[in-house]
């Protein structure tokens, strides 16, 4: 497909063409096989880019009106360690228990919470999990690569798929030039 | 409408102006819907991430359908209420799915399944997660090309004074780097499948 002809498919699905024009270019269309595929193509690419223009204003909106949300999981084991904390003062068994709380094995739920809480990108965070993986393998740019291993083993650890999240996050945490190389080993040090 | 208007302004005006992405009417949408979305779910088995997830697809899915012309404009329907609607939809979705899971009932009569209009929506998020990760696999300075574009809507004068090239080389550079995220579209369509 030449410029001419994209330009003549884009003025279509932009209502730029004459009635006449519309007319003898959808006939064509009609018996054209290519033509019609190069305007289903151009429109998903436009839908796409549209959503994302879309998500862009959304999150400025989301910025500019409110605080970033913060997970109520987190906000709940916080308040229960304050009270763990203060019994503490006021009996010292509460300190043993305080330990015990502090040394256990993090759960599913609670490396969901710790997922959740690294997801601050919104376009890599509703992307599936395929479409991720894809990435890691077929995008250009490493740091795209490396931007989409950080969620799938984000996205893993969301689903407790506990075992393959850990493992992509001990590869990343031993990458030392990979952009979430720090991220990995700290959220292996809290969530495993 | 270039500002927001000084007066209460009307259903039509905010929908005009949503159209045309005006700052104003996002921030009104998100000052006057999101705190109450974060209640019905939080009452709804959400969490407050639950909450801002669904709200954002809810948002968006509403947004395209209203630029593309699938929801056209009623002067009986408030458009914070529809958006609401759209925003709970994508909520009782995600947790009818999980009920479907754990065999427990559902909070409302409402059946996701049967909704065509939501199952069309969740489909076409499918098409935008191909072109955000076709996007993703642009060289640097054509994926800021495209974001310039169509994200930003720069004129080619202004995407040239930007990236310090000529106008007319713009012009070149924008099909070209058009036409190699469509083929990236068209490839990750062709994993998918």
């Amino acid at each position: 497909m030449n410029y001419e002809q994209f330009e003549r498919v884009e003025a279509y699905l932009e209502n730029r063409l004459s009635d006449a024009e519309r007319l003898s270019f959808e006939r064509e269309m009609s018996t054209n096989a290519e033509l019609k595929s190069e305007v289903k193509a151009q429109q998903k690419m436009r839908l796409g880019l549209r959503a994302l223009a879309i998500e862009k204003q959304i999150s400025e909106a989301r910025q500019r009106t409110q605080s970033s949300p913060k997970t109520t999981i987190l906000k709940k084991l916080n308040s229960i360690q304050s009270w763990g904390l203060a019994a503490s003062v006021a009996v010292m068994l509460g300190a043993g228990w305080l330990v015990w709380e502090n040394n256990k094995t993090p759960g599913d739920a609670e490396r969901r919470t710790m997922a959740e809480k690294e997801m601050t990108d919104v376009q890599y965070k509703s992307m599936p999990l395929d479409s991720l993986q894809n990435i890691t393998k077929n995008a250009e740019s490493a740091k795209a690569r490396e931007r989409a291993e950080w969620y799938v083993a984000l996205a893993q650890m969301h689903e407790g798929q506990k075992d393959k999240a850990k493992a992509l996050l001990t590869q990343i945490s031993k990458t030392p030039q990979h952009t979430y190389q720090q991220n990995a080993e700290e959220l292996l040090k809290k969530g495993f | 409408m270039p500002d927001k208007p000084t007066s209460v302004f009307s259903q039509s005006e905010l929908y005009e102006a949503l159209k045309k992405r005006r700052d104003w009417a996002y921030d009104h949408v998100y000052t006057e819907l999101s705190p109450s979305f974060r209640y019905w779910v939080e009452r709804n088995s959400g969490s407050e991430m639950d909450a801002e997830d669904a709200f954002h697809k809810g948002l968006l899915n509403f947004l395209l359908n209203l630029e593309t012309g699938k929801y056209e404009f009623r002067e009986s329907a408030k458009i914070t209420t529809v958006i609401f609607d759209y925003c709970k939809k994508v909520w009782l979705n995600e947790l009818a799915s999980s009920r479907i899971k754990s065999r427990r009932a559902m909070p409302d009569a409402y059946d996701p399944a049967h909704d065509t209009d939501l199952q069309k929506d969740l489909e076409r998020s499918e098409t935008i997660a191909q072109v955000r990760a076709a996007l993703d696999q642009l060289k640097a300075d054509c994926r800021q090309m495209i974001e310039f574009f169509y994200l930003e809507e720069l004129s080619l004068k202004e995407i040239a004074e930007k990236m310090g090239m000529k106008e007319s080389s713009t012009k070149q550079k924008r099909y070209d780097c058009t036409e190699k995220l469509k083929q990236l579209v068209l490839k990750q369509d062709s994993l998918n499948r």
